[in-house]
């Protein structure tokens, strides 16, 4: 009971966008919730959507968390589905679809920019997350601690980069000094700091949270990954042409709209 | 009516055990450690208790003298009419919702934290503290007024009459009658301290580590009630991780549990 009304709480709180487009009155509204990298795209889409659609954040985990338990009718999620995940909700047939694509990057506050950090090693990053790299001034840049952000374990986000830095998307991180959840947190505190390092979507960089390239081995490198849409075989109709109105032109048009590449 | 609320309580108190027995019975000891790793089946909760009990005793520590000394300023020098409107102000400041402290902490005493010590980020354990601190000052205030007005009135005069100065009535005659109603009173609030989710969970930083070394409240940490509103959402329902959760939501019932029984023995008439 507590718990069910602490992730309440936390869904009101950190990122509720509530879209009610329309109002044709009876029908139970369109539930979607999930990873807060494919909410700008699902919002704007529902505005564009004939009925009344309800968008929440959580993450990743939280939304097929809330799918599996039937709480809302689709998830938003920036991974795809954990073999752990499926294994505890084995009643039910998942399906994912693709609504868009983007890069994860790593993004660092603008004053490391400023004083030279134009480029990070892929080897750099795995010792920053490992804790064995701790101040700027051990990879050319200005003597500060660093200060890594870390993502909440089910994000979406946080399995990309691990597990393109380290192999592994569950790993742990001592290098840590902060874990936030949603994206718009982790802009928050990045802006704040001075010597702060973080992942995040390519969308969500702006004049304070700059991205910088990855290197691996003298070349660039990119995160690229899925923006899906799951849903669960018992999907009701009303579900499936929010469903169907993403995949078209007009969701198209909203993942675009919000940052992202459509397929 | 009091043998619905036991009931409920009763309850929540079964519903939870039985929740998380499964997990209890299969990480068991596993509990006592301070690595908290799902995917590899690590579930220990330390952190998240020390950094529970650290923010509650930054929190009495600044509370409980700056509610003492307002409190009997307003009980003692006050007038009845300037105590009533205080009294009315108080209690719409414990109705302040605790997400509105949460954003000012993170918007402005997480930034001058961090501006103070010349830290890369002010979302601390002292921050976190800090915020409960003012957060519980209402209710310990409100309560500590009220147990120094039970005085009875014959104390401060049978003091009085014997010569002894302001400062000494106070101190030798009001606070020691009035000792148990302001134990209770911390208590109560020390409870609340615990159990508080939104303002502590935005601004402490989510670090399931003990700090290094331990009394240093300059770094980030994890409150029971703040890894419970991170992580509730992402567990599966019947999954180990999930009865994990729940065992901290236990740890949480029975430390307030505690709390409220001495309070409860502390305040009786």
């Amino acid at each position: 009971m507590a718990c069910a009304c602490l992730t309440l709480m936390r869904c009101i709180l950190l990122c509720a966008v509530i879209v009610l487009t329309g109002c044709s009155a009876g029908t139970e509204p369109v539930r979607i919730s999930g990873s807060t990298t494919v909410l700008p795209a699902t919002s704007l889409a529902a505005e564009s959507f004939d009925a009344p659609v309800i968008v929440n954040a959580g993450g990743s985990g939280a939304g097929f968390n809330q799918l599996a338990t039937g709480q809302v009718d689709l998830a938003m999620m920036s991974r795809d589905i954990k073999p752990l995940e499926r294994e505890n909700a084995s009643k039910h047939d998942f399906t994912s679809h693709v609504v868009g694509q983007d890069i994860v990057v790593a993004v660092v506050s603008s004053e490391l920019v400023d004083s030279g950090i134009s480029a990070l090693e892929v080897s750099d990053l795995g010792a920053i997350i490992d804790g064995s790299i701790s101040n700027w001034s051990q990879i050319g840049g200005p003597d500060r601690e660093i200060f890594f952000i870390d993502k909440d374990a089910g994000s979406g986000t946080r399995q990309t980069y691990m597990l393109a830095i380290t192999g592994d998307a569950d790993a742990r991180a001592p290098g840590a000094d902060l874990v936030v959840g949603p994206n718009n947190e982790e802009q928050t505190a990045i802006t704040q700091s001075d010597a702060a390092l973080g992942f995040l979507s390519n969308a969500w960089t702006n004049a304070d949270v700059v991205a910088v390239p990855v290197i691996d081995g003298g070349d660039e490198i990119f995160f690229a990954r899925d923006l899906v849409v799951v849903s669960r075989e018992d999907l009701r109709p009303e579900g499936k042409a929010f469903l169907d109105h993403l995949l078209g032109d007009e969701g198209r048009e909203a993942v675009k709209a919000s940052g992202y590449s459509a397929p | 009516m009091a043998w619905v609320s036991l009931a409920i309580i009763a309850l929540i108190g079964l519903t939870l055990f039985v929740q998380a027995w499964p997990a209890i019975t299969e990480i068991g000891v596993g509990f006592l450690s301070t690595d908290w790793h799902p995917p590899s089946g690590e579930y220990g909760l330390l952190p998240m208790l020390y950094g529970s009990v650290a923010v509650m005793v930054i929190a009495m520590i600044i509370a409980l003298p700056v509610g003492l000394l307002a409190a009997i300023n307003i009980s003692e020098t006050r007038s009845p009419r300037l105590r009533a409107g205080l009294r009315s102000i108080l209690e719409l400041l414990a109705g302040i919702p605790s997400i509105v402290y949460g954003l000012i902490g993170v918007a402005y005493v997480s930034v001058w934290v961090a501006k103070g010590f010349d830290l890369q980020s002010g979302r601390l354990i002292l921050t976190a503290g800090l915020i409960l601190s003012v957060m519980i000052l209402p209710t310990f205030l409100s309560l500590s007024v009220e147990a120094l007005g039970a005085v009875p009135r014959h104390v401060r005069e049978n003091a009085r009459a014997l010569g002894l100065y302001r400062h000494e009535v106070i101190l030798q005659a009001l606070i020691p009658t009035a000792r148990k109603g302001l134990v209770g009173a911390g208590l109560l609030s020390l409870g609340r301290a615990l159990g508080e989710t939104m303002a502590v969970m935005l601004v402490i930083g989510s670090i399931d580590r003990l700090p290094d070394p331990l009394w240093n409240v300059l770094s980030s940490g994890q409150t029971l009630t703040s890894k419970l509103g991170r992580e509730m959402g992402e567990a599966a329902y019947g999954s180990l991780h999930f009865g994990a959760l729940i065992t901290l939501g236990l740890c949480l019932v029975i430390m307030t549990f505690i709390l409220n029984l001495i309070a409860t023995w502390l305040l009786r008439a």
